[in-house]
């Protein structure tokens, strides 16, 4: 299957090539994307909602939801309300 | 004694993506973008399509890292995946090509070459890059996969999920080809020492 040629025009296809690098900001657009998707597969899986799942993949329940969570019960139960818990 | 600082094995961070860790992605990146780009970049000759396709490819195995078998060597699927995306952008390509090819050169011939235009220019990549560009598209695979990663035949029929024989023939034509191409004497070929990593 080998022909003379072989090495030669490994040699120059490689010599070619050799200079050109993929550009930089490739890496962190690999990256970003995979974050993005793993968050949201994390966000729709139904395993996200069980509880404490949050806590080892660390996705939890944000301090933004929890903010709103808190302020919705608060306004609900302006006086019953001495303590509250947010569903996991 | 287990030295800690040796780098892990690719199966062991394919284990750790399986297992969610991002950064085991960037590691295996790091490791073999180069050979994924180079790849796609010989197949496609557009830079820009090669940059896409490396992201794709690294995407994909993201996505996918959980079907892949962390026993078996990681490098015939990356191959796997580069042909094949960088096949299926040729082919979208060339629908379109024939409309833009008019526009293209009437482009080219308002342009007006820059000097950066100069010191980009590659002598050594716009030869390859003509000579691959002359070749039918699966010949060039076969020549890709063959000349620049240095695969085996049968390596190659698996990866393509074709027949030996049916790579043979299309290295046989691909080589012809490129030796029709560059008007090959051997004396003519460059003796480039290159550094391919």
């Amino acid at each position: 299957m080998s022909d003379p040629m072989d090495v030669s025009f490994g040699r120059w296809l490689k010599s070619g090539l050799n200079r050109r690098r993929p550009p930089e900001a490739v890496r962190g657009r690999v990256l970003r994307a995979a974050v993005s998707r793993q968050v949201a597969m994390d966000r729709h899986s139904a395993r996200f909602y069980t509880r404490w799942s949050g806590r080892h993949r660390g996705v939890g329940f944000d301090a933004w939801s929890f903010g709103l969570a808190a302020q919705a019960a608060m306004d609900w139960f302006p006086g019953e309300m001495t303590t509250f818990r947010v569903a996991y | 004694m287990v030295d800690s600082a040796e780098p892990l094995r690719d199966r062991d961070v394919v284990r750790k993506l399986q297992q969610g860790d991002l950064e085991a992605l960037g590691t295996l990146y790091d490791r073999h973008r180069q050979m994924v780009f180079r790849t796609a970049l010989a197949i496609t000759t557009d830079d820009e399509a090669a940059a896409d396709l490396l992201q794709d490819v690294f995407l994909r195995l993201h996505r996918f890292a959980d079907r892949i078998d962390p026993d078996r060597p990681l490098e015939p699927w990356l191959y796997r995946m580069t042909a094949n995306l960088s096949y299926t952008w040729m082919k979208r390509r060339s629908l379109w090509l024939r409309a833009l090819r008019e526009m293209g050169e009437w482009l080219a011939r308002e342009r007006r070459p820059t000097p950066q235009h100069f010191a980009e220019l590659d002598e050594s990549w716009q030869q390859v890059r003509h000579a691959l560009a002359s070749l039918p598209l699966q010949q060039r695979i076969v020549v890709v996969l063959y000349y620049l990663n240095d695969l085996p035949v049968h390596q190659i029929a698996e990866i393509l999920g074709i027949p030996a024989g049916t790579v043979k023939s299309r290295l046989h034509y691909g080589r012809r080809a490129l030796k029709a191409r560059l008007g090959v004497r051997e004396e003519l070929l460059p003796e480039t020492y290159y550094e391919y990593t």
